[in-house]
């Protein structure tokens, strides 16, 4: 790739976020503690998370072209770039095995039953490292090239499903109070909306900087209007029992039936999960790989990403024992992990690019 | 068992072999000290997961410090 630098458009960015936003809340489910009333938590969230969103879109619109470690490092000095490169290179490293175990756990569950877990790890992580080391542009494309197929798909599956839908399922509306709906709204925002902060290392390669804030707030819109969409048609047709299901978009898939003819369509949710499920992993890894570059300091990030993705690969298997950890971490401990990571750092960081600037303007003043 | 781990090490080595000499060549030093260090980070977890030794996971402690914050704002009964 020599001296070119990489660029991606502003169409690219927004299907990367959005393909990243949806790629597993819509088939995991979100905010299940919510219930019935999860289209409460959704909207709550899309409101924290656009606040997330701007606030890291507006702290790198600022500094065109400069990932999240190097504004640190130019607003607090060298060793606070590091401190926050190695924060973010923990958690896109955590994030990615957390999506990777996920990727595998679904597929071995619903699909692939009897092969060997490498069997179904290997490939996949093959193909993510051969994306991630031909670089953002590749990915960017991928994504422009897929996103049309999962909004479609979502629309679709939802209009078939259109005589299962039963409206009582959705009342009592708030019938436990507020506490699980806000319960519900925190996990959301963290878990899909405010992961795309790991896009602080995306971002700095958009050719029109400008643009960020518009096209990432854009994307969380997209991304949430989706999800909705999804989450509601999943309760409308199981009801009370949506929460209680591990996989409840692709066990709906199973009840369109048109004319006894058109079933069996739950396949269709396998294509879904891989075709973006790989989106996911491959910019977990890429933001990893980028931030190890920044910490070290060296001269380019491809040569991190075959160990790191070994290294992702060994983590998703030994993070938990069982799925049921799994879930327990995600809905309990992930949301008040991820919010320094995903709100913290920024606003810190956003707060003092302020500061220096209005200093800066002052001192020019006087 | 112990056929699978001295074959996984032997992959490791040569994919490591085979990009530090890439690197050699360009005298990037930082950046294959660096790729080492992963590199052999793979290779003992990979071997000790072979071995069928449990690799201490950073699950438990996340959990032990932030699920009780979920449980002080969220009570359950």
């Amino acid at each position: 790739m020599g001296s070119h630098r990489e660029q991606i458009s502003t169409a690219g960015l927004w299907s990367l976020m959005l393909i990243f936003n949806v790629a597993s809340a819509i088939t995991v489910p979100i905010g299940a503690v919510a219930g019935q009333d999860v289209w409460i938590s959704i909207l709550l969230a899309l409101a924290a998370g656009s606040l997330i969103v701007w606030t890291y879109s507006r702290l790198l619109e600022s500094h065109p072209g400069k990932a999240i470690s190097e504004i640190a490092e130019g607003l607090l000095g060298n060793w606070a770039g590091r401190v926050v490169g190695l924060f973010y290179l923990w958690y896109s490293f955590h994030l990615g095995s957390l999506v990777l175990r996920d990727f595998v756990e679904f597929l071995s569950a619903v699909a692939l039953p009897r092969t060997p877990i490498p069997a179904i790890l290997f490939p996949i992580l093959a193909v993510v490292v051969w994306g991630v080391y031909l670089g953002v542009e590749v990915l960017s494309r991928y994504a422009q090239t897929i996103y049309l197929f999962v909004i479609f798909e979502v629309l679709v599956s939802s209009l078939l499903l259109f005589n299962q839908f039963d409206y009582r399922n959705l009342l009592p509306v708030l019938d436990k109070g507020w506490s699980p709906v806000l319960e519900g709204a925190i996990q959301i925002t963290t878990f899909p909306f405010g992961e795309t902060v790991i896009f602080a290392f995306i971002i700095p390669f958009l050719n029109q900087t400008d643009q960020v804030k518009k096209i990432s707030l854009r994307a969380l819109l997209t991304g949430g209007a989706l999800l909705l969409l999804v989450h509601v048609r999943n309760i409308l047709v199981f009801g009370g029992l949506t929460s209680k299901l591990t996989y409840p978009t692709f066990s709906v898939y199973q009840y369109i039936s048109l004319f006894d003819f058109l079933d069996r369509v739950e396949p269709l949710a396998i294509v879904t999960w891989i075709l973006a499920g790989y989106i996911e992993i491959s910019v977990c890894l890429f933001a990893c790989a980028m931030s190890l570059a920044h910490v070290t300091k060296s001269s380019g990030y491809r040569i991190y990403v075959i160990p790191l993705a070994l290294l992702m690969a060994q983590l998703s298997r030994f993070i938990y024992n069982n799925h049921a950890e799994l879930i327990e971490t995600a809905a309990n401990a992930w949301p008040w992990y991820s919010l320094p990571f995903q709100i913290g750092i920024p606003l810190m960081l956003l707060l003092v690019s302020v500061f220096h600037k209005r200093k800066r303007t002052r001192t020019k003043g006087e | 068992m112990i056929a699978q781990i001295v074959l996984f090490l032997l992959f490791i080595a040569l994919l490591s072999i085979f990009q530090v000499r890439s690197l050699l060549s360009q005298q990037k030093k930082k950046e294959i000290a660096v790729y080492l260090t992963l590199m052999s980070g793979a290779g003992l977890i990979g071997a000790l997961m072979l071995a069928g030794i449990e690799v201490p996971s950073p699950a438990p402690p996340i959990r032990a410090m932030f699920e009780p914050i979920s449980k002080m704002i969220f009570p359950k009964p």
